[in-house]
């Protein structure tokens, strides 16, 4: 009997009676049903949605959910196969990650992947507190040692408890090789001293950077242009020294630098078969610099990096088999530093560089093997920003960098292969925006950020990975990506709480 | 005195068992497991429960009536306790064996209202004020429908005499027993027993009483789909919002110690009280054996036994019912008791002694 069909007195009551006796009918099937137990499936499951009975209750501790493998819980970082490379801790945007390097004097080992570690992290810390679960390091992490497991209980009484420590030194052992550093460092010192080059360049403050092994070609030193703005500094070295430190091929390495540069950046000189050498005095701030790789694969991933120009900035050049030299002075700002490659692909991601010339400018003529000179008189401060790129290709996709120009501006003329000069002459302010993409993926996301810039320059880490000839970040970006959507670990499914899948 | 010593306790162990059960019960009902980490499968929570409520504080409201307020759970228990006096759990165990045991029933469970006012007034709380408002409304109305049906049992058995009426349903019955109280049928079952001597099945229009009694029953209770005066979704707890610690466990134990009357109650009248419920097949003398000779220790386990287990399978079903529908709104609750009820059990009534006279 539907309802309301029979609103009579009896038609009530009959039907009272048999909706009653329904609902008894359902409670008892339900408590006779409940003998039985649901299963625990995954969502993933097919049955999941269609087992109409039993009791449903999943005794939490005692028992678990199962966790699809690629469960995105709880960071883990396996130390063994990280390079320290500080991108996760710059990409983190809650700033839980919490990396403290110490170069080696020596190259420490080797990756499972085959990257090559030259640093050791006396402080490799991850706040689970703090972090938001975004996933951006994972993303970035190019050895893919940092991972996102299913762990998902990890509960603590006291919330200082949820930093995880991952260095594997001892406090012990990172004052030891801090020690064997410095005193490398010292030893190398010497030597230069010995080796009597005059031009040396003048150090103000702080340690020098160590050239370190370098792979083949040119060292770059990587200027990133900040997204956005750059900030002039305003005192500038009158005039600038040239420094112009001839090398051998092959005597100075560049070490890549991860990280954050000493106030002052020792000249890097490229080797390239000419041997130009480039004298490169520092300003107190550094720029950070890009080795590049045999492969000439340099890729500045997360491009967006802001580096805070030093105040004066030594040119680099580096020297490419096509021996294309690119003089260029450099200002108060940023340095800027052009890697050349052998395949002549010279990316400089974020492509906008943009180079303050410092009042006074000397001229430098970076030799090349077709010897092209230029001078560039800069005045007060001009960025100059070329962006360079092997395919030739200069993306501007609105990544929006605008560079404050400078009042006066310097005439650059980087030269490329292809012999691509763009003078700039700059207004009092006007910022450029030079966005350079590749094909559009070399976003951190969200990538039209303006970062102010702080004053003091960031760390640039980068990264280097070796593989033949693929210079597009766009592939490699999107590499990096796949790989990291997979769980290292295997799933494992926790009979307790504490139960770590580690 | 030794009713008293066994209900006492029987009352107290029932408490937490039924309160146990009601978890489990609900539960189940709804796909869940209930209690399960304080003893094995929960068994020991409402221990657990319980010794916490002994430890608690007794808070008074400043704005409670004080002398009311703390009186109020003690009348309402003993009223219900009362109750058990006349309930004869064996041929042995019995407070008092009074002529009118029905009746006295009847009455000292209405004091129950009394002790319901005393609290919800006493609490000086507006929703003990609207529970105990609603308590009376409904206690009250549903005393005709359950007191009629009670009647119609009475009727059938012509006695208030509760030991006389479980006597009469059984093998040890003076009267001769037909089959399904139709002596047309010439069937004699007085000496098969069972289930068979029971006063639904000695006069089968004792079936349709015995479902108003419970359904009044129920309502007397205050329990769902009844449970207007306790209203968690309304009125925060009803007249014991105010009730913290002892106070509020003896509301606790009477409301269950209420529940197991109600449902000894009707085990009495119409469910053949401590009698089994096994009836002798021929040579098995099922009925004989399972029920003692009365007086032998043998019997009053037996009688104690069955009559217990009936009361439980009852409470069961006040369980169920409780997990299964929802309370009704008051326009339904006292439609139900006036205009259904009533009037029901009013002509089940007069059917009950229109069979006394012309059936049997």
């Amino acid at each position: 009997m539907s309802k309301g069909a029979n609103n009579t007195y009896f038609g009530d009551i009959l039907e009272g009676i048999t909706s009653l006796w329904g609902g008894l009918k359902i409670t008892f099937r339900h408590l006779w049903n409940a003998r039985h137990k649901r299963r625990q499936i995954g969502l993933q499951e097919k049955e999941y949605f269609s087992q109409g009975e039993g009791v449903f209750t999943l005794q939490y501790p005692f028992e678990s959910f199962p966790i699809p493998d690629n469960g995105r819980y709880r960071l883990h970082n396996e130390i063994d196969d990280c390079i320290v490379c500080d991108l996760c801790a710059k990409i983190c945007p809650v700033d839980c990650i919490d990396i403290d390097p110490i170069k080696s004097t020596e190259e420490i080992g080797k990756t499972s992947d085959g990257t090559t570690k030259r640093l050791y992290a006396a402080k490799f810390d991850i706040d689970m507190a703090k972090c938001c679960y975004c996933g951006l390091c994972t993303t970035v992490c190019p050895t893919e040692c940092l991972t996102m497991t299913k762990t998902y209980d990890y509960s603590e009484f006291d919330v200082r408890n949820m930093v995880y420590h991952y260095s594997n030194l001892s406090p012990e052992e990172s004052e030891e090789k801090k020690k064997a550093y410095e005193v490398q460092m010292a030893e190398k010192k010497a030597a230069k001293a010995a080796a009597s080059k005059p031009a040396a360049p003048p150090k103000p403050v702080a340690k020098p950077s160590i050239p370190g092994a370098k792979k083949e070609t040119g060292a770059k030193p990587v200027i990133k242009p900040a997204q956005g703005e750059k900030k002039p500094s305003a005192t500038k070295p009158v005039i600038k020294p040239v420094v112009k430190p001839s090398t051998k091929q092959g005597d100075e390495k560049k070490a890549d630098k991860p990280s954050a540069k000493p106030v002052i950046k020792p000249v890097m000189k490229p080797k390239s078969s000419e041997g130009e050498s480039k004298p490169a005095p520092k300003p107190v701030m550094k720029p950070v610099m890009k080795p590049k790789k045999a492969d000439g694969e340099n890729k500045t991933e997360g491009s967006g990096k802001s580096l805070p120009k030093p105040v004066m900035k030594p040119v680099m050049k580096p020297k490419s088999s096509e021996g294309e030299s690119k003089p260029a002075p450099k200002p108060v700002m940023k340095p800027v530093m052009k890697p050349k490659k052998a395949d002549g692909e010279n990316k400089t991601e974020g492509s906008g560089k943009s180079l303050p010339k410092p009042v006074m400018k000397p001229v430098m003529k970076p030799k090349s093997s077709e010897g092209e000179s230029k001078p560039a008189p800069k005045p007060v401060m001009k960025p100059v920003m070329k962006p360079k790129k092997a395919d030739g290709e200069n993306k501007t996709e609105g990544s929006g960098k605008s560079l404050p120009k400078p009042v006066m501006k310097p005439v650059m003329k980087p030269k490329s292969s292809e012999g691509e000069s763009k003078p700039a002459p700059k207004p009092v302010m006007k910022p450029v925006m030079k966005p350079k993409k590749e094909e559009g993926e070399n976003k951190a996301e969200g990538s039209g950020k303006s970062l102010p810039k702080p004053v003091m320059k960031r760390p640039e880490a980068k990264n280097d990975d070796v593989s033949d000839g693929q210079k597009k970040d766009t592939d490699e970006a999107s590499e990096a990506k796949k790989k990291s959507a997979k769980p290292i670990m295997k799933p494992i499914i926790p009979k307790k709480r504490k139960d770590d899948d580690q | 005195m030794l009713a008293f010593l066994v209900f006492l306790p029987l009352i107290l162990l029932f408490a937490l068992a039924a309160v146990y059960a009601e978890r489990k019960v609900s539960a189940y009902i709804q796909d869940r497991y209930g209690p399960m980490e304080v003893g094995y499968r929960g068994l020991l929570q409402t221990v657990a429960d319980i010794l916490k409520l002994f430890l608690k504080e007794d808070v008074r409201p400043s704005g409670a009536e004080s002398r009311m307020f703390r009186m109020a759970p003690m009348l309402i228990f003993a009223s219900v306790f009362a109750g058990f006096a006349v309930i004869p759990l064996t041929t042995d165990i019995l407070g008092s064996g009074i002529e009118t045991g029905v009746f006295y029933l009847l009455a000292i469970v209405s004091l129950d209202i009394i002790g319901l006012i005393m609290a919800g007034w006493g609490s000086g709380s507006k929703y003990a004020v609207l529970g105990s408002l609603r308590a009376i409304a409904q206690v009250i109305s549903y005393e005709i429908p359950l007191g009629l049906s009670i009647l119609s049992a009475v009727m059938i058995s012509q006695t208030m005499n509760l030991q006389e009426l479980s006597v009469l349903q059984g093998i040890w019955s003076e009267e001769t027993t037909w089959l399904f109280g139709i002596s047309a049928l010439g069937i004699d079952v007085s000496n098969v027993g069972g289930f068979l001597s029971w006063n639904i099945f000695r006069a089968p229009i004792l079936i349709p009483v015995y479902v108003i009694f419970f359904i009044a029953s129920l309502a007397e209770c205050n329990r769902a789909p009844f449970d207007l005066p306790e209203a968690e979704s309304e009125l925060v707890s009803g007249y014991h919002t105010e009730y913290s610690g002892f106070r509020f466990a003896l509301l606790f134990l009477a409301e269950y110690a209420l529940m197991l009357l109600v449902a000894m109650l009707g085990v009495v009248l119409f469910l053949g009280g401590w009698n089994t419920v096994l009836p002798n097949i021929g040579p098995l003398k099922l009925a004989e054996w399972t029920s003692g000779a009365p007086g032998t220790l043998a019997g009053n386990l037996w009688g104690a036994f069955w009559l217990i287990i009936k009361s439980l399978g009852i409470i069961f079903l006040q369980m169920m019912s409780r997990w299964t529908y929802p309370r009704l709104r008051v326009d339904q609750l006292m439609y139900l008791c006036w205009k259904v009820l009533t009037p029901a059990a009013l002509i089940l009534l007069f059917i009950s002694g229109v069979w006394r006279l012309w059936m049997v």
